[in-house]
């Protein structure tokens, strides 16, 4: 394959995703400005321009009309997917690492970090998309603090079950649900023991995938919280997506990023790396980035998927027909492996 | 005659001809003339036809219909730079390929594995050898001169005489002909390739490695520096079978060898003193080395005063 790269940012990547449809990609970075491709020929098609700070997070609703996004700058901006106008900014304490949509887009979470002598905070906005956004709300529906003494970041929100529960994953390595009404813990683990990078669902939302700083992914069922199967690499994961049509698992990441430039470039470990989703063995790389992967996707068809990396670019992979029809090598038995 | 348009090649045909499309196929003949030649060229093209059926989603397709640029993205100039195809194919590498190489060092257990397989490989290679010397030797000797060549123990029983003594006499002969003629020298330089243009890391071991393949070696020399005894960047590989040097040279003729690559030529026939020429050199210039070391020492003690003053 010839994957098409996307220069549209100017500093390193933090966030990237498909819609719905898997017709546009939506990329987030350290620079001010989210951007919108075409996920099929990789034309910049818009760029959302009004944040102050890099951009941490994106979501897009389900029929891709709004889009959320989640920056340094302490503000998370709702934008007209089509036009790039902004539609609401919804001001925080402190910088917003997170976003997501609810079911049915009618509400949605924010996690923001501590600053100054702001504490870390969940907030749930309601934003009925069908009213007048002046209507709306300024403050939250619900604000969870997070205690202030264990010192933990929230990297990622979800919404899960039917927007009764939110889902958060911490910088600790560990992940909570949470009541969406009263705000109570209703569940905690941990899997990792390190900082949780991403998470990643796949379409029906029975399975996530966390990706760690502790070298490993983790795959969990949603509804028991039973852990399933570990990717074992390396490198601190950033990111790994579930291929929605192969069993498949797309793991990106490479060194901390402050130490690439003390380590040999041969060494840098920046390949996209697939695993199979059962049998937890490697069985793919695919080279081209010079900076640690921050972001992946997988477009909802399975036909192609998106990394950006720390170097700034966006690599745009259709795969090989040959990938396509693949069919999954059954590792040998265990047996021959002890020898 | 002279009209010019006789000049034109009447059976050339004016247009390209396409066919009607029949299974999926079409072709198109052209005539043409090459410029150089000013031969006449048919050229017949065919070409595969068939439709593609692409389902898009209802909501994909209005939304590419409706959605114009914006933001940064309204500036066509920008475009260009934006959205790049990637000049390099990339594949999906296969992870398990790399780690054999560089793998081995880091599982003990799989480096036995491995150690252990080459163990039985040189085994067998010997025991194949031992064969093929066996078979191999007599005919040689037929050859000619057949009384100075080295002949193996288990043969010089059946020639005459106990073991021992039988061992002995042949290495008797063996001094003796090394003593005596040149001709052993000859024909061992005959055998002996010189390789030139080795990276400094290459070891002897690594050369025995490489030229193992094509047959069997008597000897790898590699020429060292006698002070700082790093490689000086040529060796001298000699083998048993003249047709094995040959093959060894046709084979890694031009070789890139740890990102050199190797060139290799004949050993020189050097009057009985192998690769003496390059100690002479070392004695007879005086410069070289020599002139690097003492202006080395001068320098330390006029750095000496220096510090001292």
């Amino acid at each position: 394959m010839r994957p098409i790269l996307l220069k549209g940012h100017e500093r390193s990547i933090t966030y990237v995703n498909y819609n719905y449809d898997g017709d546009l990609l939506f990329t987030a970075s350290k620079d001010n400005v989210p951007t919108v491709w075409s996920a099929t020929t990789g034309e910049r098609i818009g760029t959302y321009n009004g944040h102050q700070g890099a951009v941490w997070d994106i979501d897009c609703n389900k029929f891709s009309t709004h889009l959320l996004t989640a920056s340094a700058d302490a503000t998370c901006k709702m934008w007209n997917v089509e036009s790039g106008e902004e539609v609401q900014t919804f001001k925080h304490r402190g910088p917003v690492r997170g976003v997501a949509w609810g079911e049915g887009s009618q509400c949605f979470a924010t996690i923001s970090d501590p600053f100054m002598d702001a504490v870390a905070m969940i907030s749930i906005y309601d934003c009925p998309l069908d009213s007048n956004p002046e209507t709306w709300s300024p403050a939250p529906r619900l604000e969870i603090e997070l205690p202030k003494e264990n010192a933990v970041k929230a990297t990622n929100v979800v919404f899960l079950n039917l927007n009764e529960a939110l889902f958060v994953t911490f910088d600790d390595g560990s992940i909570r649900l949470y009541d969406v009404v009263n705000g109570k813990v209703l569940n905690m683990i941990t899997p990792h023991t390190k900082k949780i990078g991403r998470v990643s669902f796949n379409r029906e939302k029975t399975l996530f995938i966390t990706s760690s700083v502790d070298t490993t992914a983790k795959l969990y069922d949603v509804v028991k919280l039973e852990h399933l199967k570990t990717y074992k690499t390396d490198r601190p994961v950033n990111d790994a997506v579930i291929s929605p049509n192969k069993e498949h698992i797309l793991l990106g990441g490479g060194q901390d990023a402050m130490s690439v430039t003390t380590t040999s470039g041969k060494a840098g470990k920046f390949e996209t790396k697939f695993f199979h989703l059962v049998y937890e063995t490697e069985f793919g790389v695919v080279k081209g980035h010079f900076g640690p992967i921050n972001a992946l996707a997988i477009n909802p068809d399975g036909r192609s998927y998106a990394s950006g990396a720390e170097d700034g670019y966006i690599r745009l992979h259709f795969f090989d027909q040959e990938y396509v029809n693949m069919k999954d090598p059954v590792p040998d038995a265990p047996t021959e492996e002890a020898n | 005659m002279s009209r010019w348009a006789d000049a034109d090649d009447p059976s050339l045909p004016p247009a390209p001809y396409t066919s009607p499309l029949q299974n999926g196929r079409q072709t198109t003949t052209s005539y043409s003339i090459d410029s150089k030649t000013g031969q006449k060229m048919k050229t017949v093209k065919t070409v595969k036809v068939w439709e593609e059926v692409r389902k898009v989603n209802k909501r994909v397709k209005a939304r590419s219909e409706r959605m114009k640029r914006f933001g940064l993205a309204s500036g066509e100039e920008e475009q260009e730079n934006v959205t790049i195809q990637s000049r390099d194919v990339i594949t999906i590498e296969d992870p398990n390929i790399e780690n054999t190489g560089d793998g081995e060092a880091e599982d003990p257990g799989k480096a036995l594995a491995g150690n252990l397989n080459a163990f039985w490989a040189k085994q067998q290679r010997r025991q194949l050898e031992r064969k093929y010397d066996v078979n191999g030797e007599p005919e040689e000797e037929e050859g000619g001169e057949g009384g100075n060549k080295y002949v193996p123990p288990g043969q010089r029983a059946a020639g005459g005489g106990a073991k021992t003594s039988g061992g002995l006499a042949a290495m008797a002969d063996k001094i003796e002909a090394s003593g005596g003629g040149d001709k052993k020298y000859d024909d061992r330089d005959a055998n002996t390739i010189r390789c030139t243009n080795i990276s400094e890391e290459t070891t002897e071991k690594d050369l025995q490695e490489l030229f193992k393949d094509f047959g069997r070696i008597s000897r790898v020399y590699l020429a060292k520096d006698r002070e700082t005894m790093q490689s000086r960047g040529f060796a001298f590989i000699s083998f048993v079978h003249h047709a094995d040097a040959q093959n060894a040279m046709d084979a890694l003729q031009g070789y890139g060898y740890d990102h050199l690559i190797l060139k290799l030529e004949w050993a020189r026939p050097s009057g009985g003193k192998g690769d003496a020429g390059t100690e002479t050199t070392q004695f007879r210039s005086g410069y070289g080395k020599a002139l690097a070391q003492d202006t080395k020492e001068k320098v330390s003690f006029a750095s000496n005063l220096t510090t001292n003053k």
